[in-house]
């Protein structure tokens, strides 16, 4: 009895995330004070490429996720107790997660090597100017296109392909305007009105 | 008690009532299986209806009151590619807040031999038969009162489509029960009605004493439900007195059935 509900606890969704997410942070800790020398003075390598992969991570696997629930398993879950509306705002919660994570994340990251970089920057304008703000609203919208691609039964080679290209052009566009403040608020509108096209898709489309 | 009313449903030009009650189980025949499928994806609340599919009052598409209570599979389909019951009933707790009876699960892998229904390649894969009897577990297993099931007896040996057709027909265990049959016979005196989808377009409902024709085809018949052997059709059998006087006098053979007997039939001649 006891046994079982060790076992549960211990696998228990949040306590494993927490666990994680404690092991990323001290990786960053580690990275960043060590790194620290080797970046010095380094024109090519930025002090936040690390978390940006971070946020990479984050838009393939939201991608790859918002796909499969449209294409593959969106009859499956019909077929069971999950009515559209339900299937939509899961798929929207695991993904703001996901972005939830990352911004946490970077938080902690922009935090630690602040402190060791004693840099006195608002955290704020480094997430604007650094691409960091950018990089969480891509996460959102790389996962919602991805979604959206899964209904218009898009093969998915192609599908990823494009969602490659897509999240590259909006990068390379946003940083080529320095990361403005405008570009990303035109970006959160994107995200906001690709989340209510998506919406109304998974109202209105006819499953064979 | 009603438990899905469909008032005046537009399907195939066709206008459509019908009252499923509670403990009712009902067959759906027909050779138009697109049709049906068109039709239980309605009835299961998926597709739209136009308001005119109702579960206690409310319209049944994405409701979620209704669709705590029901399931809709096709035994042809594949839902699971392991037999991992843990594994199993994890997920159905997590995605669907589904209770699923592993033990029960595990009695039925046993009894129906399902682990001798695997092919070994690549992949560890169930044999079509393997798959419907996998499908029918999950379904058993699963604390759910309403199912709709296409394709009960899929690739099934006789001995466990009837064992498939005792349980899914089980009125103590389940409240509805609506199957898109490929046979008839394994359903013998176990549905209260069935719905026969004609190759017009029609959606019959017929009792259990109701009759069919096997007739050689010609242009003066009506309501065909699937073709038979060679140049015969079989039919839901309304005609009256002078339209079968007609046959005879055109010397068109044909002869009267028993619903239930309409497999046979398909694979013989008259």
């Amino acid at each position: 009895m006891k046994n079982n509900k060790l076992k549960r606890f211990l696998n228990s969704y949040y306590l494993q995330l927490v666990i994680v997410m404690i092991i990323i942070v001290l990786l960053m800790t580690m990275a960043i004070v060590l790194m620290r020398d080797v970046n010095r003075g380094n024109p090519i390598l930025s002090r936040y490429d690390l978390i940006k992969s971070i946020y990479l991570s984050a838009i393939l696997g939201g991608a790859a996720f918002g796909y499969s629930q449209s294409a593959k398993s969106f009859d499956f879950q019909l077929s069971f107790t999950t009515t559209r509306k339900d299937i939509y705002f899961n798929t929207l919660k695991k993904v703001l997660q996901v972005t939830l994570i990352s911004t946490i994340l970077s938080l902690l990251y922009v935090v630690i090597d602040s402190y060791f970089g004693k840099i006195n920057t608002p955290f704020w304008q480094i997430f604007i100017h650094e691409g960091l703000l950018m990089m969480l609203e891509l996460v959102l919208f790389i996962s919602l296109v991805g979604f959206f691609m899964g209904f218009i039964k898009m093969n998915s080679y192609i599908a990823y392909i494009l969602l490659l290209l897509v999240g590259a052009s909006i990068y390379i566009t946003i940083d080529y305007f320095d990361n403005s403040l405008i570009a990303c608020l035109i970006l959160l509108a994107s995200v906001i009105i690709l989340g209510g096209i998506d919406f109304l898709i998974v109202k209105k489309v006819e499953v064979k | 008690m009603a438990y899905i009313e469909v008032k005046n449903l537009n399907f195939n030009n066709n206008l459509v009532n019908l009252t499923i009650n509670d403990k009712e189980v009902i067959g759906i025949f027909g050779e138009n299986q697109r049709a049906i499928n068109e039709f239980l994806l309605i009835i299961s609340g998926i597709n739209k209806n136009n308001n005119t599919c109702f579960y206690n009052g409310e319209n049944i598409f994405d409701n979620s009151h209704y669709f705590k209570q029901r399931i809709f599979l096709d035994f042809k389909k594949i839902y699971t590619n392991t037999l991992n019951k843990e594994f199993i009933e994890e997920n159905f707790n997590n995605r669907f807040g589904l209770s699923f009876d592993t033990k029960r699960f595990k009695e039925l892998i046993k009894e129906l031999k399902i682990r001798k229904e695997t092919e070994i390649d690549v992949y560890y894969t169930f044999t079509q038969q393997g798959n419907t009897l996998v499908n029918f577990s999950l379904v058993e297993s699963l604390n759910v009162s309403n199912i709709i099931i296409s394709h009960p007896t899929n690739y099934l040996d006789s001995e466990r489509a009837t064992f498939i057709s005792n349980a899914l027909t089980n009125k103590n265990k389940y409240n509805c029960v609506i199957l898109n049959l490929d046979r008839l016979d394994f359903f013998k005196n176990k549905l209260d009605y069935l719905l026969l989808f004609t190759k017009e377009g029609n959606i019959i409902k017929v009792n259990n004493d109701d009759h069919l024709l096997v007739i050689e085809d010609n242009i003066y018949l009506h309501n065909r439900l699937i073709r038979g052997k060679g140049n015969l059709v079989i039919s839901y059998h309304d005609y009256n007195k002078d339209e079968l006087k007609k046959f005879d006098k055109l010397k068109i053979k044909y002869k009267v059935i028993s619903l239930y007997d309409i497999d046979r039939y398909r694979e013989v001649e008259l």
